[in-house]
């Protein structure tokens, strides 16, 4: 369904030389500066597939999406996105597609949400029955029957992106591309979004991709992971798998009143935040059954348990080691 | 719920005629929310009309002609300029001024990945419905003083009304055509004020301007025609050649703005 | 202005006086009318409704110096540039000849001053009606209709009847126009001038009053609901 084969994007910007001067000089010659967004993309995605796109700002992921949906050319490489090349923006394509961006609204704002839906309606020719019908069928999901004449300007943050939501799938799209949707929104609203998603992708097997900066919106719905970073792919693949290779490992915390030694069995010991607790750093995947058996015989453990490393922070080393290793 | 995807089942003609009357119920709707500023448009409209007709009531206080158009006939070519001000106003204005907005701030992105023309779909997204009114006081103008002026038969009615219709799409491509220049410019709002300016000067008989300014505007950029040669239809007073030239030039006029958008997409997706 | 003054001159086609102006007088008026429009212009009207619907009026209320003389510097920075560009214009009309007038006095300068701080505060009453109304933009070409019309722009005041005239001179568009081309062309008579100057400052308190009530009343308003 998606295809991209060693995929670049650049593009010329100028340099602003400082001052009146600058400006001046700036009229007769202007610097160029290239930048290069993204660099040998190829990756492929399947249909029915969710697909994460992670990275820093910058990044390239929004440049991504743009190839996408045919708002800019690659400069280099091929996309074939439904059997189509989306830069030819034929009218066929594009009525397969749905796009949200968090950070712009395709509702009209002083009027309701199912004005805007109307002009969808017309725009990509649903039929009326089929429209009422799928209408409903996401205001009952989304708990949003009451609010379906308020003027979008009212609405709060977590109901308007519901409605953008509904705007961009109303249309039975193939392809449903989210940019940072749940950017500013409170947690109900959050967690109502990715139980829509998911059980679009169920019932009607949409391929999803949505980057995203919060980490809940990946580990709730995402299979499959795609980070980039400075324009390149650093990693596409499985979460789990990305967790177990970057994890760098986990951590034990064990309670107890006496006093643990700096070092035990070749395990370093720290003293952790709480009163009487304690902190051990393991390898991930590594057994920790001949620590615990030694603990438990020579001191008086009231408690331990496994603190995982969260996902957000693997994710964060992931970026700074790849800044650390390209600086 | 589960439905397979539906095949597009009508053509694009009939989907432009439902769209359009979409925009025109959600038009009136916004209509109604913005009560007052509706009202200040009537407004001004009315007020506009009326200066026209008080100054010329003043002119010809002092004359019964101004270089071979008497009372009736200028207040004729008044009225078809502001027949034709106000139906592109109906029409194209707020999707207009939307669009610059939209070019200066970058906010075009929908609009491109929607299955359907984007020139089209920003030039026609809501009715500015208050200018119904001006159109209608100009057609009651019109049907005061046409009567005075009409020489010929139901034949010239009609080339009238097309005419009009015809400046109309005049204006339209002349504002599209400086509109477009947001995508290069960066204060792009002196320019796109232009058109106004220019459809101003057609409001007066084209032969009141010096040779010079009659060249430029009739040959060169024929924004007096848009207005004078409907009303020189109703007086049986056109010659075919200028008419003929002045279709020509919209064709061409509507091929260039139609690349110029092209170019312009072209400038607003390769920058980021 | 073009279309206003090759109409007016293919009026004079057919007539040597109209009204008591020739056609070098009835050119000059129209021209300088013009110009002066440019100046007397109500941009500086939207700069609040700008400010409003951004919020940054929120920032500048918190800054230690009152808002009304802040906006006077913004209209005066604004104006500068207008006044040479009119005034170079000026220079050029009068060099290729096409003007006839004489050189104004101090009383009509001080007219014109008069009549250029009155705008200032009208325009600042009407940028107060952008804490009522969502859209400002009807207001520009409403404030240049009338000022087409009661601005003598169209065609000078003084063609209309005794009776209207009388009326309308003393109307705050006709000061920004009519009056002003008449007091830089030397055309007006002490008397006049007299009246038109106490006509002036007395609008210029009323709008200053008005002014007043409104701002406390749009500040409510604006922090109450934040609009």
């Amino acid at each position: 369904m998606i295809s991209f084969k060693n995929v670049s994007f650049s593009y010329k910007s100028f340099k602003k030389q400082v001052g009146i001067r600058g400006t001046l000089k700036d009229l007769f010659k202007r610097e160029h500066v290239y930048h290069t967004a993204l660099e040998n993309i190829t990756f492929e995605a399947e249909k029915g597939e969710i697909l994460a796109l992670v990275g820093p700002n910058g990044a390239g992921k929004t440049t991504l999406i743009k190839l996408l949906v045919g708002l800019i050319e690659p400069s280099t490489g091929n996309i074939d996105v439904l059997g189509f090349n989306p830069y030819k923006k034929s009218n066929k394509y594009l009525s397969q597609i749905g796009l949200v961006m968090g950070q712009k609204s395709q509702l009209t704002w002083e009027l309701p949400a199912i004005d805007t839906l109307h002009l969808i309606k017309a725009i990509y020719r649903i039929d009326s029955k089929d429209f009422t019908e799928r209408l409903n069928y996401f205001l009952n999901l989304l708990n949003l029957k009451d609010k379906v004449a308020v003027p979008v300007r009212k609405l709060s943050l977590g109901e308007r992106m519901k409605f953008e939501l509904i705007a961009s799938v109303i249309h039975y799209p193939k392809l449903l591309i989210l940019d940072e949707p749940t950017i500013g929104l409170d947690i109900e609203s959050q967690r109502a979004i990715h139980k829509f998603l998911l059980h679009l992708n169920q019932t009607e097997k949409t391929t999803i991709l949505i980057t995203s900066h919060y980490m809940r919106d990946i580990e709730a719905l995402a299979k499959r992971i795609m980070i980039l970073i400075n324009g390149q792919i650093k990693y596409d693949g499985d979460i789990k798998q990305l967790v177990n290779t970057f994890n760098k490992g986990n951590t034990i915390i064990v309670k107890t009143k006496s006093e643990l030694p700096d070092e035990i069995l070749g395990y370093k010991i720290k003293r952790g935040s709480e009163e009487n607790s304690w902190e051990i750093l393991l390898q991930a995947g590594e057994s920790y059954y001949e620590l615990l058996s030694y603990l438990t015989n020579n001191f008086q453990i009231e408690s331990f348990h496994m603190k995982e490393t969260p996902f957000e922070d693997i994710i964060f080393n992931i970026f700074t080691e790849t800044k650390e290793s390209s600086s | 719920m589960e439905k397979g995807i539906k095949e597009i089942r009508r053509s694009g003609n009939i989907m432009f005629f439902n769209y359009l009357k979409i925009v025109w119920s959600l038009s009136i709707s916004q209509f109604f929310i913005y009560r007052l500023t509706s009202v200040f448009v009537c407004f001004f409209g009315v007020l506009f009309t009326t200066i026209e007709v008080i100054t010329l009531f003043v002119l010809y206080h002092y004359t019964d002609s101004i270089n071979g158009w008497d009372f009736y006939s200028f207040l004729t070519l008044s009225a078809t300029y502001t027949l034709i001000s106000y139906i592109y106003q109906f029409f194209f204005t707020l999707s207009h001024e939307k669009l610059i907005d939209k070019i200066v701030e970058g906010d075009l992105d929908y609009d491109l990945v929607r299955p359907i023309d984007s020139q089209l779909i920003n030039s026609i997204k809501q009715l500015d419905i208050p200018s119904l009114i001006n159109i209608v006081i100009a057609i009651v103008l019109l049907c005061f003083s046409v009567p005075h002026v009409l020489t010929g038969h139901i034949f010239g009615i009609v080339m009238y009304i097309l005419f009009v219709l015809m400046g109309v799409y005049f204006y339209y491509l002349v504002n599209q055509f400086f509109i477009n220049f947001a995508f290069w410019i960066e204060r792009p709002y002196q320019i796109a004020a232009i058109p106004e300016y220019l459809l101003d000067i057609a409001s007066r008989p084209r032969n009141v301007y010096p040779p010079i300014l009659h060249v430029l505007f009739v040959w060169v950029f024929p924004i007096l025609l848009s207005t004078n040669l409907p009303a020189e239809i109703l007086r049986g007073d056109y010659s075919v050649v200028t008419l003929v030239y002045y279709l020509l030039f919209i064709i061409l006029f509507s091929f260039l703005v139609r690349i110029q958008w092209k170019q312009a997409l072209k400038k607003y997706q390769s920058a980021n | 202005m073009i279309t206003t003054v090759f109409v007016w001159r293919a009026l004079y086609s057919g007539e040597n006086d109209i009204g008591n102006y020739n056609i070098s007088e009835m050119t000059t008026y129209l021209i300088l009318t013009s110009l002066l429009s440019v100046i007397f212009s109500p941009n500086s009207a939207f700069r609040l409704s700008n400010l409003i619907s951004s919020g940054k009026l929120s920032i500048l209320l918190i800054r230690p110096y009152s808002y009304f003389f802040e906006s006077f510097s913004v209209f005066l920075g604004q104006k500068v540039v207008q006044i040479c560009v009119v005034f170079i214009m000026i220079i050029c009309f009068f060099l290729l000849g096409l003007f006839q007038f004489s050189f104004p006095n101090i009383v009509s300068i001080l007219l014109v001053l008069t009549n250029f701080i009155l705008l200032f505060i009208f325009l600042s009453v009407m940028g107060e009606l952008s804490f009522w109304l969502i859209e400002m933009w009807p207001l520009r070409p409403i404030y240049n209709g009338l000022l087409s019309l009661f601005g003598g722009v169209m065609f000078p005041l003084d063609l209309l009847p005794e009776s209207i005239l009388n009326i309308i001179q003393f109307t705050p568009f006709s000061l920004f126009g009519y009056v002003n081309t008449k007091a830089v062309m030397g055309e007006l008579s002490a008397d006049a001038m007299f009246n038109f100057l106490i006509a002036s400052m007395l609008w210029i308190i009323f709008f200053q009053i008005i002014y007043i009530i409104l701002w406390k009343k749009g500040l409510k308003k604006y922090e109450g609901v934040g609009i």
